[in-house]
């Protein structure tokens, strides 16, 4: 029994097998990635050293640091 | 099929693009007042100081920038970095992640207010060039966004060379959004006379680069957007997971080739659908007569052969 080999997509060129559901597991794992560094950011009180950074002229960022 | 035979409309793409692309127009001229709402502060040469700088906007908008009402977040990750009470910044992460993974990069297309500066300065009448044609010159600078984004925002920083960069990098020598909505203001408003005493070889180093960009905005279609910009770089690569996504319906194309005519980045657009280079301003999707190309929020993306 050998295995049906996998059809390549004209359109994309990638492999049609089951991409949708590696992109969907790396859309909820990104996700909640990204969820939980805000969340830590904020436990960590890093949106006021955002805050902080950002109040003053940043002389850098506008070329004269 | 219902839906397919549905989808094919009459062609009146041309006249839909047009719609389009004014929708587009106020929707970046909205979100550029929106997130640059203290106009006083351009007269009055002082930048907002209020809680909302805490909360990250998604585009590239000078926290400097006298309007500015939110913080930019490629600015705030490389303040935060070099910040050694701070050293991981997980608030920015989050925000980079977040945006990226809904939007990719309809930020760009859609939002960014130095994106929609460079659309404006595109408008001026004047012989365009298109620099794809050339190929190898395109691709290779192309690449230099990635290179900027690996090396001035996160190896360089991240690293253990705190002790050698000291300041954000990219936005000390490379940001134009930094001089033309920051710097050039404040010295315009001339509120503080010390920042005029600070000019130096760094900001006429900037002076002239955000000089030549504007002047290359006039005949190439966002250079700075295609070639150089980091956040960019980073959104063009979540496009190809993001929970945005354009999809192609092959059958129901009839290879018009319009779509691939009105790419402003020059995209193959049916070949190469999502590209890290698509900026989504959604033209190929407005021309298209038989809706052939179009999109989705579910993060799933149809390619029916």
């Amino acid at each position: 029994m050998c295995a049906k080999p996998k059809q390549k997509n004209e359109i994309t060129g990638g492999i049609a097998g089951n991409k949708p559901l590696r992109r969907r597991i790396l859309q909820i794992g990104l996700g909640a990635l990204a969820l939980t560094a805000l969340v830590l950011g904020i436990v960590f009180d890093q949106h006021t050293a955002v805050l902080r950074k950002a109040i003053y002229v940043c002389l850098e960022c506008i070329g004269l640091g | 099929m219902g839906a397919e035979t549905k989808s094919r409309k009459p062609a009146r793409g041309p006249m839909r693009l047009k719609l389009h692309e004014r929708r587009r127009f106020w929707g970046q001229a909205g979100f550029t007042l929106l997130t640059n709402a203290n106009l006083g502060g351009f007269f009055r040469g002082k930048i907002y100081q209020g809680g909302l700088k805490q909360v990250c906007v998604p585009g590239l908008n000078c926290y400097s920038c006298p309007g500015a009402l939110g913080s930019c977040p490629l600015g705030s990750w490389q303040s935060l970095v070099l910040d050694p009470l701070v050293k991981i910044p997980y608030y920015v992460i989050g925000f980079l992640l977040g945006f990226g993974l809904i939007f990719g990069r309809l930020i760009c297309g859609r939002l960014c207010p130095f994106g929609w500066f460079q659309e404006l300065l595109y408008k001026i009448p004047l012989p365009k060039l298109k620099l794809s044609r050339s190929g190898k010159l395109d691709r290779l600078l192309r690449n230099v966004k990635f290179v900027l984004l690996s090396f001035l925002v996160l190896i360089f920083p991240v690293l253990a060379w705190q002790e050698l960069v000291k300041s954000p990098l990219f936005c000390q020598y490379v940001c134009p959004a930094g001089t033309v909505s920051g710097g050039w203001p404040l010295l315009l408003a001339g509120a503080d006379p010390g920042l005029r005493l600070m000019l130096g070889w760094v900001f006429s180093w900037k002076t002239a680069l955000t000089i030549l960009i504007i002047l290359l905005s006039m005949i190439i279609f966002r250079p700075f957007c295609s070639y150089v910009c980091p956040l960019g770089a980073w959104y063009g690569l979540c496009n190809k997971f993001s929970l945005y996504q354009l999809n192609f319906t092959p059958s129901a194309c009839v290879d018009c080739g319009l779509c691939e005519r009105e790419c402003p980045m020059d995209i193959e657009v049916r070949k190469n659908l999502n590209s890290v280079e698509c900026i989504r301003c959604g033209r190929c999707k407005a021309v298209c007569p038989t809706a052939a190309l179009n999109s989705n929020w579910s993060g799933k993306r149809h390619e029916n052969i």
